[in-house]
């Protein structure tokens, strides 16, 4: 049975009988296993609704089905309401935010179509001035200035610069193989199998970008760096 | 004074948007005859089949391309602002928005979920930023959206944002 019409068949009887103080006579076990469970991950959403309306109408029938007691303490039904009602009001928001996030997401899209005319300032905006700042020493950057003006009118320009160092990218990807292969690892087991110190450093600021865009966590403490895989995204 | 090679000079060459105060102090324009010099510049510029126009809204303008030939420009468009931006993203961006100013936790609460990455990667794209931090104790940061983000909703201030009830209004006719 489709998961959507199961829900709104729940939504009706849970509206019916909390309307009508009759005892639940529909045999609520068969219902809720008449439908397919591969469709869970697909419905995720629907399938909360669904957790909490079977779990409201089990509730309800269970108490419909014991002597029904005059003296009933109130103030524990209330309380029991209440979380009830917080939890479905958690859920409500939490979808509604959800869908919102879409909208948005839609608008600025759409908007996006426009083109503002380009200034630097849309580059700005984008790369958020870092934590961590290095002070330049000037000294030393007019000698690479210089070297990299004298290089410039050599025949073999800057051709070293492409054969020297490794790709950040590929250092990214080869980093996340590794971390999604493991359920955690350290930094120093994965330079552990590195041939240079060029390639460590190249892993290392894979390591940074790679937590920047929050594919993975890391943590250090005093001996190393632990390293495990960002499972919220 | 030609005020119309003037303005468009300057929000050829400004960094950003360019706000009307700007005119109205250096050019001694009123705000309203401002508005007028836009509208005769973008008829001109339609009338004559340009690609861009002045966009302007109460508070500031400047020239942006028509959103008619946005596929021909594909090649030279900005990559988005919301490229690899995952759903739980969206939804801690939604959060924010209209929950501003906002701790992580409070975020975490509504999503079921820690929201510490989330709110890392909208940081890094420059959409929210930490604002001050809440009077309790830990005094835990306080989340905001950023002028980028107003931007890219089209609005010159948060309150602009549509209602809630609005997002979903239209399922409730259906």
């Amino acid at each position: 049975m489709e998961l959507s019409y199961l829900v709104d068949n729940l939504k009706s009887l849970l509206v019916r009988y909390t309307s009508e103080s009759i005892q639940i006579e529909e045999n609520l076990y068969e219902l809720f296993t008449s439908f397919e469970v591969k469709n869970f991950n697909k419905e995720i959403e629907s399938y909360a609704d669904f957790v909490l309306l079977a779990s409201s109408l089990f509730e309800l029938k269970a108490k419909r089905m014991l002597p029904q007691d005059d003296e009933v303490d109130w103030l524990d039904e209330v309380e029991i309401l209440k979380d009830k009602d917080l939890a479905f009001a958690r859920l409500l928001q939490f979808k509604a935010f959800s869908e919102i996030g879409i909208a948005i997401a839609s608008k600025i899209k759409h908007n996006e179509n426009e083109i503002k005319s380009f200034k630097y300032y849309q580059t700005k905006n984008l790369f958020p001035k870092p934590d961590v700042e290095y002070l330049i020493d000037k000294d030393k950057f007019e000698n690479v200035a210089q070297e990299v003006f004298h290089r410039y009118k050599t025949i073999e320009g800057f051709k070293h610069i492409d054969k020297d160092l490794p790709d950040l990218q590929d250092a990214i990807d080869d980093l996340l193989k590794v971390v999604d292969k493991r359920l955690n690892t350290s930094f120093e087991s994965i330079v552990n199998d590195l041939n240079t110190e060029k390639e460590a450093i190249a892993f290392f600021l894979a390591l940074l970008e790679a937590v920047r865009w929050g594919f993975i966590k890391a943590k250090q403490d005093n001996e190393s760096i632990k390293i495990e895989k960002n499972y919220e995204l | 004074m030609n005020y119309k090679k003037v303005i468009t000079a300057i929000l050829l060459v400004s960094d950003g948007s360019v706000n009307h105060s700007y005119f109205q102090e250096n050019f001694s324009i009123e705000k309203d005859d401002l508005i007028k010099i836009f509208e005769d510049i973008n008829t001109e510029l339609s009338d004559n089949n340009y690609g861009f126009y002045i966009k302007y809204d109460d508070k500031s303008s400047d020239f942006v391309t028509l959103r008619t030939i946005s596929s021909d420009l594909a090649e030279f468009k900005p990559p988005s602002i919301l490229r690899g931006l995952s759903t739980p993203a969206l939804e801690t961006l939604s959060i924010v928005a209209y929950e501003q100013p906002v701790t992580k936790l409070k975020v975490s609460e509504i999503r079921g979920v820690e929201s510490e990455s989330s709110l890392k990667t909208l940081e890094s794209r420059g959409l929210i930023e930490k604002s001050g931090v809440l009077d309790i104790p830990g005094n835990p940061n306080l989340f905001v959206t950023t002028n980028l983000f107003l931007e890219k909703m089209n609005i010159s201030k948060i309150e602009e944002l549509p209602l809630l009830g609005d997002y979903f209004s239209n399922i409730e006719e259906e």
